[in-house]
């Protein structure tokens, strides 16, 4: 009997011990989402395409659809 | 020898009885006249009630996985005046950092807590931790990150305790603050860390994220034109629109100005108002779509038929003056809308009588369009019973009528729709059940009519500069004077290009508006109307549309 109720609560601690793992990653999965909203941000991206790729704005009329009959020529 | 001996046994026996009676009184004390008090103490110091405010939801786009808002913690700077070590060395950092918060000490001097600062930036932290002042401790709280500006005038902020404050984090504060839990937990005496047993007192409900409809890449591109155009005109306001009539979903919804939600002291009256849901405006000539689509479904007229319009730029109806920009003469219905003439809707309009009133309710003007959006505006369409000679003439190019923008982008969806009814939406998940059942508000005829002679009006007509290549374009301009000191002013004006982008299945209804801009003397057509090209020009690129 009470080999079962200390096996209850190593269990019991072992179950928080992951909860608290649980919460600490979620905590990092929001800082490393975070992180990826400011990397993602579409002004920075933009501005890089700019300066290093020196990219500019498309116009409708220079986009093409290619037909699949031409893309295997 | 004997005697003292007996005295000293006396003596030690009375001793003991003594300290056995003080054991036997204070054990009466404690577990009898105290009993309720220790059994307090021992209970609280075992089983502890904890409050748990579940984590604030976040706001997603459309496709559930761009934030447009987030959780973020940050740090806030408190003090604990009862237990300050070194006074002067705190002072002097508070003085030169933080000097509001040395008066706030002052008068705080007997309180346990005081917050120096709270939601401090990341400055501010670093300035903190490097001077080590003791009697200054840091607390994580919980804040709000938003990672697309633009959509500051919707998605609205927080307060400094994360509650919702505007947009749609106001409107539905509840579902994404959810409530809070209270456990009940019996505490590990050693670490404190664990517990043996955890009951629910109050059983709280998690925080639900809501998905918008906004396509946040077609938000950042629009936005990017939107202020493009109105800093180059240095525009008062300015606003785009891009819906989906098909479902009814707002795309992309970019307010000119706006602020920064995260620079929280950006914000103020003028930057942080929803132009297109919580603003009304007399659209002027844009109106005059729904005018001639009334007369049409009314049999008053046709699209050929020919009305004179008196050749002047001012006529007279009723003993009524009506300006128009170019004098024309004989011009058909059709023409009269592609070339946005006054005089010739006013001569149709008469014809329809009060009943362009009910028109104009039957296309959603006058009502709220319902999209669950704090402060939206249901507009005004002056009643027959209030009307004088004038208002016919007035409803029919758009005065005595003011309109949201998302009231107009709900009409011309009426028209891409072939005439029937769609109920714009801003929330795509939790979303309340909409009966989709199509009721036909408009012939088949008409519809096709009026969608003929938007498609003019884009060919031939105001909106040429709105032409694209390859796809059917089919708007209308409004250029309206605005009401100052109760008398339109002709230097103070809206500008606005309504329409609807088609190909194949594919249809977008856009809106593009700018108000009181410096150039004086010019029209939509060439404000609003270049806007909107650009913009469903980017639609299209987003959209994969080529």
């Amino acid at each position: 009997m009470i080999h079962k109720h200390m096996r209850v609560i190593k269990l019991s601690f072992q179950k928080q011990k992951y909860e608290n793992e649980t919460k600490e990653l979620i905590k990092k999965k929001q800082e490393f989402a975070q992180q990826w909203c400011h990397l993602l941000k579409r002004s920075t991206i933009k501005t890089f395409a700019k300066n290093n790729l020196k990219m500019n704005k498309v116009k409708l009329s220079q986009i093409k659809r290619i037909k699949s009959d031409e893309q295997n020529v | 020898m004997n005697k003292t001996y007996k005295i000293r046994t006396v003596l030690v026996f009375l001793l003991f009885c003594s300290l056995y009676l003080i054991i036997g009184i204070n054990l009466f004390l404690i577990q009898i006249m105290q009993n309720s008090f220790f059994k307090n103490l021992g209970k609280n110091q075992y089983n502890v009630t904890v409050t748990m405010q579940p984590e604030r939801a976040p706001i997603f786009d459309r496709s559930g996985k761009q934030f447009l808002a987030m959780n973020k913690n940050c740090f806030s700077a408190f003090i604990l005046p009862k237990q300050i070590i070194n006074e002067k060395t705190l002072l002097s950092f508070l003085e030169e950092h933080f000097p509001e918060a040395v008066t706030r000490l002052e008068n705080s001097k007997e309180k346990h807590f005081m917050f120096v600062k709270r939601k401090l930036t990341d400055e501010q932290v670093s300035i903190i931790q490097e001077s080590n002042i003791q009697d200054i401790h840091l607390l994580k709280e919980p804040n709000r990150f938003y990672p697309i500006e633009s959509t500051s005038t919707f998605v609205g902020i927080t307060n400094i305790d994360n509650k919702g404050l505007s947009g749609i984090e106001l409107r539905f504060n509840g579902l994404l603050s959810g409530t809070p839990t209270t456990f009940s937990l019996e505490k590990d005496a050693r670490s404190g860390c664990f517990h043996f047993k955890k009951e629910t007192k109050v059983a709280g409900k998690t925080s639900t994220p809501v998905i918008l409809t906004i396509d946040s890449d077609l938000q950042f591109l629009a936005t990017e034109e939107l202020t493009e155009w109105a800093e180059k005109y240095n525009a008062k306001e300015g606003a785009v629109l891009i819906m989906n009539p098909q479902n009814g979903d707002i795309l992309a919804m970019v307010n000119y100005p706006y602020f920064d939600p995260n620079e929280k002291q950006s914000f103020n009256l003028n930057n942080s108002k929803n132009v297109i849901v919580t603003q009304c405006y007399e659209l002027g000539s844009v109106i005059k779509v729904f005018a001639a689509l009334a007369a049409l479904e009314e049999g008053v007229t046709r699209t050929d038929e020919m009305i004179d319009c008196k050749s002047k730029k001012t006529a007279y109806i009723d003993g009524r003056q009506i300006n128009t920009v170019k004098a024309h003469g004989l011009l058909s219905v059709s023409q009269i809308i592609e070339k946005s003439n006054n005089i010739g809707i006013a001569i149709i309009a008469k014809r329809i009588g009060e009943n362009i009133y009910n028109h104009y309710k039957k296309m959603g003007f006058g009502e709220k369009t319902d999209i669950s959006f704090p402060g939206e505006q249901k507009g005004f369409i002056n009643p027959p019973n209030k009307w004088s000679k004038q208002s016919i003439i007035s409803l029919s190019y758009g005065y005595e009528i003011s309109a949201t923008l998302l009231q107009l982008a709900k009409a011309f969806c009426l028209i891409a729709r072939n005439g029937s009814h769609i109920q714009p939406r801003l929330l795509l998940s939790p979303t309340k059940p909409i009966t989709r059942e199509k009721v036909m508000l408009y012939r088949p005829e008409s519809i096709a009519a009026i969608k003929q002679i938007l498609e003019n009006t884009t060919l031939k007509g105001t909106t040429r500069r709105a032409r694209i290549k390859g796809y059917k374009v089919m708007s209308k301009t409004g250029t309206a004077n605005l009401l100052v000191n109760g008398k339109y002013s002709q230097d103070d004006n809206i500008f606005t290009c309504a329409g609807i982008i088609e190909k194949g299945n594919y249809q977008r209804v856009i809106i593009t508006f700018l108000k009181e801009i410096d150039k004086k003397g010019v029209y939509a057509q060439s404000v609003a109307v270049p806007l909107f090209e650009k913009i469903a020009e980017k639609t299209l690129i987003n959209d994969k549309i080529i």
